[in-house]
């Protein structure tokens, strides 16, 4: 790649048109991801339509904008009011609510405003520089090696099981059987099905996370309010002192490793295609608080659980594309929605698109860039505008939040089945929080489940049953080890099994 | 902001009384149709051959009608899931299906809760026969069929990924011709399939359309062409009736696009001429080239004739297992 | 009491559940793939069963419950809701959206006008507006 094209690609990216798809996809992303029950994947779904007229970068800089704004609109209602816009921002609740509580909301927004940009800012400079040696290291990851990651997953994530150990893993048990409704990877039959094709793919993610985190929340709000109960705002709107509304700079150095290895989490998540931001922020979370001097501050507003989540499901964005636009695999569903829009565009992502598409790839980093920029900037705007909205009182505010979760389960998870599904996810997510069975295991567990069954499938077969050759695989061996590790440094931080009272996030 | 302004027009205009507009092109169409967004769901996920070829053709048709068209992706079930809730659509043209010939010649025969047979639909047209290859990368030590066989009967297995149930069939007919253990490993589409081909995990993969431009940069080659003819991308790799398999076992697939049966005639007509102006299309066209393959609408009648014929074979094949 | 150990015993009964009745009526093998289908299920069986069997024997302090009119309450928000969401399609969606918001907001004691006017005439009208001209996402 020659750097005539490559400035010639980036300077591209600076007309004054593409800049005003840019800031307009992002305003768009911000807004509904902000919205419970809507999702980055349904923002791109409407938004690739309006690009069938637009020329290539624009088309693409717009929706990757709209991308990019979803994971920064995402946190502000999981901040707010303790509903997660989506579900990759779930792990933002548990300290970004009770920060909000504690009268800084605004604080909270802005921590994790200028962390999740920070986590994107990095992951994009990774895609711009080393992408495609990152991609080859990426594509060693097998089934094998996944399935090492996932058990890795598992041992890390126990920490965030809540008040006891023993509760925690009945939740996580729990979601690997909610998670093996659908049909089996392997023989292709239906499981726990009753009949219905549509559940043949599987409970929607959307709409069991949807349910679980906001719609239990929302429910659980309206059953609290009493009569005569003079009817609050949803969140404490201003503090009058000002240190609770900035951030500053000092402030966020002060969290600086965490936030890096938030991206850095996100970034490896983010180029391994199929994992998802939404383990990448639960990961993260967990190996920060479990490394940290003082978990027990975690749960409780601390700003380095916001850094360790939203650095790190941000950082998922751009190196999602670095699978995509180097072999032509997209890392999860919303990169794959960025194929197909390329591919409308006349434009194939694989092995040449840098070859044949220099300029355009260049013209994109460029825009990336900027959309950065532009998320800081609306970012700034929008969350005094959702302050002002959850200044409305309760009484507004959650029955609102419930016609839109409703609304948008509707709309983009299978209809009447999807709003089902999401309601019985929210009862089953009140029984759990009335037994003190962590709802995040459960989630976590669900969403990890179908992975690992996937790879220890792939790996039973393509080892054909012979587990020593499992010798071979030294990124799965060292994956094993971490693991070991894990749950003997773990097994000492808790002596007290089953009896630790609750100072972490019961969720 | 020229773009949604125009998209909020264009809707108000659609939800005014007139929409005549809409029929001034091309597509024989009743008077008031259609009257609201048309809904194209399609049977796999983003991202992928369909859903590409989806997205194109209902760019061209918004272009060349003018009508307001919304993609869902439904996928699950290769396609099941889809041609399940298509089914229980109102067959008023509103709901326009997107899938492969074998959701619904495969898929009733190996779900059993799908509640569907091929005959439920009507079908409106195709966008291209999908080029089934079975590659693998290009230092692979075996370059022809017959080598990766010979490769295959020294290591005592071989291993395929594959995207989907047809492909895992014809993995298992390969393995019982030649008399060697194949071990399909299913998964999440054809990407990961690709992605683990690549990987150097598995041995090789049979793939639709994105081995086309593995190919082309040479990070990939073919072992065999999995249709009934070799291809261009791919000039020396024989077809599997050329190294001595039954014609039959050769895949027969196209893109297609159905509505539940029961549409009224003349709306039937106004679809279908919509279907094929937009395969014909530029944008459509590019899309192929990309793909290295052409479009190929074989029409309502067509569609019809090779959705029966394959449904039947593979209801024998698959009842014989 | 047995604190606690209600967890317990509700884990260790779902276990054994699923493993007699609950996975053979609902998962089924062809045998034609190395791992059998009902190897996660069982997996979780059987962790509910030990995981249950060692809460039952930790027990623990009682578990704190909210008045009884809690969950009351939020069943039948839950089953209005589902009532909702059937009747979207043979009511249409705004009928349907604006009575859910009236019981909803009669269930909350909301009586100040302005906001009622808000919850059960603005903010169903936003949404569908929202949805039906902005993104152009047609609802009932």
């Amino acid at each position: 790649m020659d750097t005539a094209t490559i400035l010639a690609g980036i300077s591209d990216a600076f007309t004054l048109w593409n800049l005003m798809f840019i800031v307009l996809g992002v305003t768009v992303g911000q807004i509904i991801g902000a919205i419970p029950g809507l999702n980055i994947l349904m923002a791109l779904a409407i938004a690739i339509p309006l690009t069938y007229s637009l020329d290539t970068l624009a088309a693409i800089a717009f929706l990757i904008s709209v991308n990019k704004g979803g994971t920064v609109g995402g946190a502000v209602p999981a901040i707010l009011i303790n509903t997660p816009g989506t579900p990759e921002s779930a792990a933002t609740t548990f300290d970004g609510y009770p920060m909000a509580q504690k009268g800084q909301p605004m604080k909270a927004m802005k921590y994790s405003l200028y962390y999740s940009v920070f986590g994107d800012t990095w992951s994009d400079i990774v895609l711009i520089t080393v992408s495609a040696p990152l991609a080859l290291v990426a594509l060693k990851m097998g089934p094998i090696e996944i399935l090492a990651l996932m058990v890795l997953a598992f041992s890390v994530i126990t920490g965030l099981v809540g008040e006891s150990m023993v509760k925690g893993l009945i939740a996580a048990a729990l979601g690997f059987l909610v998670a093996s409704v659908g049909i089996d990877p392997g023989q292709g039959t239906p499981r726990f099905t009753f009949g219905y094709l549509t559940l043949y793919d599987g409970l929607p993610l959307t709409a069991l996370a949807v349910g679980m985190l906001a719609v239990c929340e929302i429910f659980q709000r309206l059953a609290q309010q009493v009569r005569g109960m003079p009817a609050a705002a949803a969140a404490p709107t201003r503090s009058a002192d000002i240190a609770d509304r900035t951030v500053t700079f000092k402030e966020l150095l002060a969290n600086k490793w965490v936030a890096f290895r938030a991206a850095l989490i996100g970034t490896l998540i983010g180029a391994i295609p199929g994992l998802g931001s939404a383990t990448a922020g639960f990961l993260s979370y967990s190996i920060t608080k479990q490394s940290a001097k003082d978990p027990e501050a975690f749960g409780t507003g601390d700003p380095r659980g916001i850094a360790a989540s939203e650095a790190a499901n941000s950082a998922v964005v751009g190196a999602n594309l670095i699978p995509m636009l180097t072999l032509g695999i997209p890392g999860n569903i919303a990169a794959a929605l960025l194929v197909s829009a390329l591919m409308i565009h006349g434009v194939q992502p694989g092995p040449l698109l840098f070859e044949q598409q220099g300029q355009l790839i260049y013209g994109l980093f460029g825009a990336m860039l900027i959309a950065n920029l532009a998320n800081l900037g609306v970012g700034q705007v929008g969350m005094r505008f959702w302050a002002f909205v959850v200044s409305a009182p309760n009484t507004v505010i959650y029955p609102a939040a419930l016609l839109l979760c409703v609304t948008g389960v509707y709309i983009s998870a299978g209809g009447v089945m999807g709003l089902v599904v999401m309601v019985g996810a929210a009862i089953l997510g009140y029984v759990m929080r009335l037994l003190g069975l962590s709802i995040i295991a459960f989630i976590v567990a669900f969403v990890l489940a179908g992975q690992l069954e996937s790879a220890l499938l792939k790996t039973m077969l393509i080892t054909g049953g012979d587990y020593m050759q499992i010798l071979h695989h030294p990124i799965a061996m060292a994956l094993l080890v971490l693991s070991v590790i894990s749950i003997i440094v773990l097994g000492r931080r808790r002596p007290t099994l089953g009896r630790k009272p609750g100072a972490a996030a019961a969720a | 902001m020229y773009v949604p302004i125009k998209r909020l027009a264009l809707a108000a205009a659609l939800l005014g009384t007139t929409c005549a507009a809409g029929t001034a092109w091309g597509a024989d169409c009743p008077e008031g149709f259609p009257n609201k967004p048309i809904d194209f769901l399609v049977g796999f996920g983003a991202g992928g051959g369909t859903d590409a070829i989806a997205r194109s053709i209902a760019a061209a048709i918004e272009a060349q009608q003018g009508w307001t068209i919304v993609v869902d992706n439904r996928p699950g079930a290769g396609g099941g899931v889809m041609a399940a809730s298509l089914k229980n659509a109102d067959a008023d043209g509103y709901t326009v299906g997107i899938a492969g010939t074998d959701t619904v010649a495969i898929v009733p025969y190996t779900s059993p809760d799908a509640q569907f047979t091929w005959d439920d639909f009507a079908y409106l047209g195709s966008g291209m026969q999908i080029n089934y290859g079975l590659v693998t990368r290009s230092d692979s030590p075996f370059s022809t069929l017959e080598e990766f066989i010979d490769y295959a009967k020294e290591k005592g297995r071989a291993t395929v990924s594959v995207g989907g149930t047809n492909q895992e069939v014809l993995v298992k007919q390969l393995g019982e011709h030649f008399g060697v253990t194949l071990v399909a490993v299913p998964g999440k589409g054809a990407a990961a399939a690709l992605q683990e081909a690549l990987g150097g995990h598995v041995d090789a993969t049979t793939q639709g359309s994105q081995h086309v431009q593995q190919i082309q940069s040479g990070d990939m080659k073919q072992l065999a062409s999995l249709i009934d003819k070799r291809v261009d991308y791919a000039p020396d790799s024989k077809t599997l009736a050329e190294s001595g398999l039954d014609p039959s076992v050769a895949m027969q697939a196209f893109t297609i696009l159905m509505v539940p049966k029961g549409v009224d005639e003349a709306i039937m007509t106004c679809l279908a001429g919509a279907v094929d102006e937009a395969v014909g299309s530029d944008t459509y066209g590019e899309l192929m080239r990309n793909f290295d393959n052409k479009a190929v609408n074989l029409g309502p009648d067509g569609v019809t004739d090779i959705v029966q014929q394959s449904a039947t074979n593979y209801e024998k094949v698959l009842a014989a297992n | 009491m047995l604190g606690r150990r209600v967890v317990g015993i509700g884990s260790v009964g779902l276990g054994v559940f699923l493993l007699l009745v609950g996975i053979p009526m609902n998962v089924t093998s062809n045998g034609t793939i190395i791992m059998n289908p009902a190897l996660f299920p069982m997996v979780a069986a059987w962790l509910m069963i030990g995981l249950g069997a060692i809460q039952i024997i930790v027990g623990g302090p009682e578990l704190a419950m909210p008045p009884l009119s809690e969950p009351v309450r939020f069943a039948i928000v839950a089953g209005l809701t589902v009532g909702a969401a059937m009747l979207f399609e043979p009511l249409g969606y705004l009928v349907v959206a604006i009575g859910l918001m009236v019981v909803v907001i009669a269930m909350i004691y909301e009586r100040r006008p302005l906001w009622v006017a808000t919850t059960v005439l603005a903010v169903p009208v936003g949404i569908w507006l929202f949805f039906e001209y902005l993104i152009e996402r047609p609802l009932p």
